[in-house]
């Protein structure tokens, strides 16, 4: 068992399996520079409580998948196709557990981007960063502004000119 | 969500486009949003993905921005002329083959592009067939010697065909 300690000071005990998929997690207990507790001075104990969860599912997942072809293998007999059945449906079952999972709303996305890219789960942070992106995808410049709530630092000559570049892309 | 730092929000368009969620369309929505933004959406290395992404058009070195947004440009003009879906474009040195049968030829040069109207506009059936005969002619056209623009002699570009070999100059003794 590993202890994470978030920005706020909430301990979280997780298996080592679990902590493992943050490759900075794991590049320091291959380095044995940890012992048991690791503080975690970007992230507090929310977002760090649905990181894990994210973890969680994922080394479980993949646990009952090497169950499952160990069992075949022990087993023998069998059509092939069988674990390539089961593989697909569980990595069915496990995008959309990751669809629902990235449905929060817009501040909670940007501090999962964030925790992801500090802890280094590149499963995460794909899955944020694509979340992310469908956000943008479709929208107009004001819609995007208005989404992101960015300020507009353009003069009004600046914006038509950079919208001049483009003409072809608003047709 | 503006405070996310660049590289993040690089990321987030970096994967956008290879995951099919972002086109062209939303990278100009982008550059006009601000300054920043505008920085962000103005990298090669983005437009060159979304090229490769539509095209299987794999450049080896990444040239301007200009070239790589014009290579866009023509492929959603051409979309919404020809309905062009799975585009497929052949690179010769001269000039680029776009179409999902084949169909028609485009002339590219650094900044502009010009279709040829004349295969444009030909018959949609009776193209297959002559496809390959067309870039033989137009190849033809374009590397045979009688065809080529005339040049007077005098002028700076004029190199005779039959000029003697260069000899050194004799030394003096």
């Amino acid at each position: 068992m590993i202890t994470l300690t978030s920005s706020d000071g909430v301990q979280f005990d997780v298996r080592e399996a679990v902590a493992k998929e943050s490759q900075i997690i794991r590049d320091m207990i291959q380095d044995d520079c940890v012992i048991t507790n690791i503080p975690l001075a970007n992230v507090n104990h929310k977002i760090l409580s649905i990181v894990l969860e994210y973890c969680q599912m994922h080394v479980d997942k993949t646990e009952m998948e090497v169950n499952a072809s160990k069992h075949q293998t022990t087993t023998g007999e069998g059509s092939s196709s069988v674990p390539v059945a089961l593989k697909v449906s569980s990595n069915k079952n496990l995008n959309d557990w990751d669809k629902e999972f990235i449905n929060v709303d817009l501040d909670t996305l940007y501090d999962l981007i964030l925790a992801a890219n500090y802890l280094n789960i590149s499963g995460l942070l794909n899955l944020t960063t694509q979340a992310a992106a469908d956000i943008i995808k479709g929208k107009t410049t004001e819609e995007i502004r208005a989404t992101f709530n960015i300020k507009n630092d353009f003069t009004p000559e600046e914006e038509a000119a950079i919208r001049k570049e483009n003409p072809w892309a608003f047709e | 969500m503006e405070t996310l730092p660049d590289d993040i929000w690089h990321r987030i368009l970096q994967i956008g486009i290879q995951e099919q969620r972002l086109d062209h369309v939303d990278l100009c929505s982008l550059a006009i949003v601000n300054s920043n933004f505008d920085k962000l959406s103005q990298d090669p290395a983005l437009w060159a993905t979304l090229l490769f992404r539509d095209f299987s058009f794999h450049l080896s070195q990444v040239p301007d921005l200009k070239y790589l947004k014009d290579l866009v440009k023509i492929r959603h003009l051409l979309k919404r002329e020809f309905q062009l879906e799975q585009g497929r474009i052949i690179h010769a040195p001269e000039f680029i083959i776009v179409g999902p049968s084949d169909n028609f030829v485009l002339l590219l040069q650094k900044d502009r592009f010009k279709c040829d109207p004349e295969f444009l506009h030909a018959d949609q059936s009776s193209l297959r067939q002559p496809r390959n005969r067309y870039i033989e002619n137009m190849m033809r056209k374009r590397y045979d010697k009688s065809s080529r623009p005339k040049v007077i002699p005098n002028s700076k570009s004029y190199i005779p065909m039959n000029r003697p070999p260069r000899r050194s100059m004799p030394r003096k003794n």
